[in-house]
């Protein structure tokens, strides 16, 4: 994970399509609330938005949106957890996306503001962002499955 | 109260955990433009400018890898657009000079195109794009700016054939200028004709103009052939050999003037 986290931020730019980059962050942490201890988790969701804010360039202006932003999901997703664990096939996917654009949404917005429209924001940045995203999560959650049964 | 407050604490400690967390990263949102804060960002983008540098090399050096490919297409096309450009600007010069020709030709010439340059019964011969539906039949005369090129042997409705005057067996009556002098050409090899049997008494000399003579049936008289460069005399001590050259540049020909035997009667 540390690897990953450390090649993320190194090649953050060169995984970039159009300006669009996915953030691996949020998807390492996802991957943590669906197998790790809460606790453990939202500790991680601070941190890693911490580290964020402070490494990936583009950041710069709001020091703290990250960890915020990332806290606040990830603590809405454990406790919604129970509840998502149970759906199953598309329904899941679907939340996980959903999940995903709520964070670039609430994100983008307050990252953007001032920038530009709020709608732009959401065609030009949250939802590419969200797709980015989540297709790369589709595809490491078919070599590391992102609900561990046994849990 | 206190084991009241640790079970409190245990109890909810990820919401007291999330609230503390929240409450630091808005500390941390009021503190944007902190010094601290910056110096930081700005020694990690020095890191991270160090990490990425051999990469992004390697990035640069494919874009101008691909620039270069895409630079080389280019100069090819443009090169290929020169080409065709200077091409177009000869035939330009040339249809210009000929369209003079024609205007100040005192025969009526018909403009036609070598669509074929080729051999017929061991002959070299050339096909034109213009034929009976144009008025062409066999006979009819064929020159160039330059002078004269050949006869038509044969035409079809669009296109006809005709053999040039740079053959083995054919014999031109001619004359030479300004001497008047009459003799019969013909082709000595590549561009250089011959003219034989013309008295030794008489006074040739290099330089001199041979047209057509207008004797013959087939070529009407005051066609330029060609310029004399040699004048010898033959083994017998009687008669001259001249030597000349062509006026008109066979292998170049592209395009001919066509000048029929009845139009010009009508004319």
């Amino acid at each position: 994970m540390s690897i990953l986290f450390i090649l993320s931020i190194i090649f953050n730019d060169f995984i970039s399509i159009a300006g669009v980059r996915p953030d691996i962050l949020l998807i390492m942490l996802l991957f943590l609330a669906f197998n790790e201890k809460p606790i453990f988790v939202i500790i991680a969701a601070f941190g890693f938005g911490f580290l964020q804010d402070i490494f990936l360039p583009g950041s710069i202006q709001y020091w703290g949106l990250s960890p915020l932003f990332k806290t606040l999901l990830i603590y809405g997703l454990l406790k919604l957890l129970p509840f998502v664990e149970r759906l199953k096939g598309f329904y899941f996917q679907l939340s996980v996306f959903s999940t995903i654009l709520l964070y670039y949404l609430f994100y983008n917005l307050l990252y953007y503001s001032g920038y530009v429209k709020p709608f732009v924001s959401i065609y030009r940045y949250s939802l590419p962002e969200t797709l980015y995203t989540f297709i790369i999560l589709l595809i490491l959650n078919m070599i590391f499955p992102l609900h561990n049964k046994n849990r | 109260m206190l084991s009241k407050l640790y079970d409190f604490i245990i109890k909810k400690h990820l919401e007291i955990l999330t609230i503390i967390f929240v409450g630091i990263s808005l500390i941390f949102l009021s503190q944007t433009e902190n010094h601290v804060v910056l110096r930081v960002q700005s020694g990690w983008q020095d890191v991270s400018l160090f990490l990425k540098k051999p990469a992004a090399e390697q990035q640069r050096k494919k874009k101008v890898i691909e620039e270069n490919k895409q630079l080389r297409m280019d100069v090819f096309r443009l090169n290929q657009e020169v080409a065709r450009l200077q091409n177009l600007d000869t035939e330009n010069e040339r249809l210009r000079e000929m369209i003079g020709f024609r205007d100040t030709s005192q025969y009526e010439l018909l403009p036609s195109l070598i669509v074929y340059k080729g051999y017929k019964n061991r002959s070299s011969v050339i096909t034109i794009d213009k034929g009976g539906n144009e008025g062409i039949q066999a006979d009819d005369v064929i020159v160039d700016k330059e002078g004269l090129v050949g006869r038509i042997l044969s035409s079809g409705k669009r296109t006809s054939i005709a053999s040039m005057i740079i053959e083995p067996d054919v014999r031109v009556s001619v004359r030479i200028n300004p001497s008047r002098v009459y003799g019969i050409l013909k082709w000595h090899h590549g561009n250089t004709f011959v003219i034989e049997d013309i008295p030794t008494t008489i006074d040739i000399q290099s330089g001199w103009t041979v047209t057509t003579s207008g004797l013959s049936e087939v070529y009407p008289p005051d066609i330029p052939i060609g310029v004399i460069t040699n004048v010898l005399t033959s083994e017998n001590g009687f008669t001259h050999m001249i030597e000349g050259n062509y006026n008109v540049s066979f292998n170049n020909l592209r395009e001919v003037f066509i000048l029929s035997h009845d139009r010009n009667k009508t004319k």
